[in-house]
């Protein structure tokens, strides 16, 4: 079979995976896409929303369908970097036993590690996963564990704030996405969550997903073949880059939010590394859409999941960055012609 | 004896209340005229009486003169009765026309009636007196004579010219109206250069018609334009339903604005070639659309 037939086989699973998450986790549509997305594109995602919306869930059900071994933390003001590596205890004999923590426990198999509450973790701990995220690999026992087909799903709760650690910028430039997964605004879904016994038990519902349907351990080299495939016209390189200093400088593209003062509000813009992480979802995206070439629209599809936390904004308007940023986003996508 | 003196006493504090001056009947009478002199044969006199009765007092309207002849020279031509809402305040308005012709200054008089008023049963009567002016002839008692020998005739009066000034506010309005629907015609249409910045389309097609073939990107660039500023923002393909939301009148052109998505998509994002039929249903594209803009279609 060669690459291209690969790669067309590949895609159906993608797409029929996709639509047994969107049966299984419904009203989510949007946020699955960008899901599959950062998987195929093998970028570490940061999950926000409310509690209860059914984050957990969907990436249970993506870790089913991926295959491989799934490993989940919940984060807490005390929990160590150690505590991700390895935990001691006695054992039946009485002696002292050291085994490998759950960043550890199931070596190369590991596809996806979902760090719950990540912004209840201490910095320390958020170092450690920053490592794990950029290198794909841990060191302990004076030697290095390889973790190639690891991906990071970090969930943050906004309920929340006391006892918390915001993620440093550092930390969050390494998640190609930040997903945002809110209630689904319409009333028969909301119906169908609470009155359909299908969806009261989580482990049989995700069951109804086809195990292994798209293998892990082969994704970093699809995504390989995706990247060089999928082919940027000039144009439309001239149409990202227009995005990027947008995201810098928005009052030069002609951006006004009201009453805010365009020249302070961008404190710091997308980086290097984000543009990058930002091509790779949209050309993932094309590929999904079954072409060879990038669109704007596969640039504009992904640009808030990827950009939209990259953007920091003066501590002036710090405070309100969940109702300016996506203003701001949709400013950019509506601003910008290409061509 | 006591008592008899209390009895006393009350008698007479209570005397001065039954002892009260009855309410005047009439409280006020004003008998208005004009001046008693400097009138001609012909002219009307006005008198206006004002009356001011206490409670339950109302003029009997009979008591009023009537209208026609009082005597061979003067006449009555008009009689006004006003109450006010609670019939204390009458109003009677009274004109006379003089038809006396004096030979030299003469005493006149309007003789004087009596106003007749009710209250409970019982008649009260309030006198207007007579009154005096003095009349003019009009003419002098020896009138020049013509050269025939007659007395001579003054012109008669000149007899106002018809004003016009109604047919000429119509016309004025008729013809405002008329300028008014012609320049908003011309503007729909986009006659008027000034307003071609708000025709996107006019101005695209009169510059897709400078370009030629191997100006591909420049060409699809002005149609690109043209939507744009129609939309008010860039517009993509995805968003072509929110499109024809707002602007339903391109909705007839929705598998052309579909296929030249398509053409421009293909040009500057998968490195595809511009066909000589592509820029002709490219201009017609345009044509089209610049046909909706001036209501054409």
């Amino acid at each position: 079979m060669t690459n291209e037939q690969q790669l067309s086989e590949l895609r159906l699973q993608a797409l029929r995976f996709e639509q047994q998450i969107n049966d299984t986790v419904i009203g989510q549509a949007p946020a699955v896409r960008n899901v599959l997305i950062a998987i195929l594109a093998r970028g570490h995602v940061l999950l926000e929303g409310p509690v209860g919306v059914g984050k957990t869930t969907l990436l249970r059900a993506f870790a089913r369908g991926l295959g491989g071994q799934y490993q989940r933390m919940e984060g807490a003001i005390d929990l160590m970097p150690s505590d991700l590596i390895y935990y001691t205890y006695l054992n039946q004999d009485g002696k002292p036993r050291v085994d490998p923590g759950p960043l550890l426990k199931q070596g190369e198999q590991l596809s996806i590690f979902f760090f719950n509450e990540i912004n209840r973790a201490r910095p320390q701990v958020h170092a450690l996963l920053l490592r794990v995220m950029a290198e794909r690999m841990v060191n302990a026992f004076n030697r290095e564990f390889p973790l190639p087909h690891v991906l990071i799903f970090a969930d943050r709760n906004r309920v929340e704030k006391d006892e918390t650690f915001e993620l440093p910028a550092a930390a969050r430039d390494r998640f190609m996405m930040e997903i945002s997964i809110q209630l689904p605004p319409q009333d028969e879904i909301l119906d169908d969550l609470m009155f359909n016994p299908r969806y009261h038990h989580i482990d049989a519902l995700i069951g109804h997903i086809e195990p292994g349907i798209i293998h892990y351990d082969r994704l970093n080299t699809f995504n390989d073949q995706i990247q060089a495939e999928i082919i940027a016209s000039p144009t439309l390189k001239q149409y990202a880059l227009s995005l990027w200093k947008a995201g810098n400088s928005p009052r030069d593209y002609g951006i006004a939010l009201s009453d805010v003062d365009m020249a302070q509000l961008v404190l710091a813009g997308p980086s290097p590394r984000g543009m990058s992480y930002f091509i790779q979802a949209a050309k993932t995206r094309a590929w999904l859409e079954n072409r060879d070439v990038l669109w704007p629209e596969d640039l504009q599809a992904v640009f808030q999941a990827t950009l939209a936390h990259r953007i920091f904004l003066h501590p002036l308007y710090a405070h309100a960055k969940e109702f300016i940023t996506p203003a701001l986003v949709s400013d950019i996508l509506n601003h910008i012609a290409a061509p | 004896m006591i008592r008899k003196i209390l009895v006393y006493i009350t008698s007479a504090l209570l005397m001065p209340a039954c002892a009260l001056w009855p309410e005047k009947p009439i409280r006020d009478f004003e008998f208005q005229t004009p001046r008693p002199f400097g009138y001609l044969i012909g002219d009307e006199i006005c008198h206006r009486i004002l009356i001011e009765t206490g409670d339950n007092i109302r003029l009997i309207p009979d008591s009023a003169p009537k209208k026609g002849e009082i005597n061979h020279w003067l006449r009555l031509n008009q009689v006004t009765l006003h109450n006010d809402d609670d019939g204390r305040k009458t109003t009677l308005e009274l004109c006379y026309q003089v038809f006396y012709a004096a030979k030299a200054v003469k005493m006149l008089t309007i003789p004087g009636y009596t106003l007749r008023f009710t209250q409970t049963g019982k008649s009260l009567e309030q006198v207007v007196p007579a009154w005096h002016f003095t009349l003019s002839p009009l003419k002098e008692a020896m009138p020049r004579k013509d050269a025939n020998g007659y007395p001579y005739l003054r012109p008669d009066t000149q007899p106002l010219s018809l004003t016009d000034a109604a047919a000429e506010r119509t016309l004025l309005l008729a013809t405002l109206a008329t300028l008014s629907a012609g320049v908003y015609l011309a503007h729909a249409h986009g006659y008027i250069p000034l307003s071609a910045g708000k025709k996107p389309f006019k101005r695209a097609v009169d510059e897709l018609s400078a370009l030629s073939p191997p100006q591909n990107a420049a060409a699809l660039s002005r149609v690109h334009e043209a939507i744009n500023t129609l939309h008010g923002r860039p517009l993509f393909s995805r968003q072509l339903g929110e499109f024809f939301r707002r602007n339903p009148e391109y909705q007839s052109l929705a598998g052309q604005f579909e296929w030249f998505f398509n053409l421009s998509n293909r040009f500057f994002f998968a490195g595809g070639d511009i066909s000589q039929e592509d820029w002709h249903k490219l201009r017609q594209f345009c044509r089209q659309c610049r046909e909706i803009e001036r209501g054409s279609r």
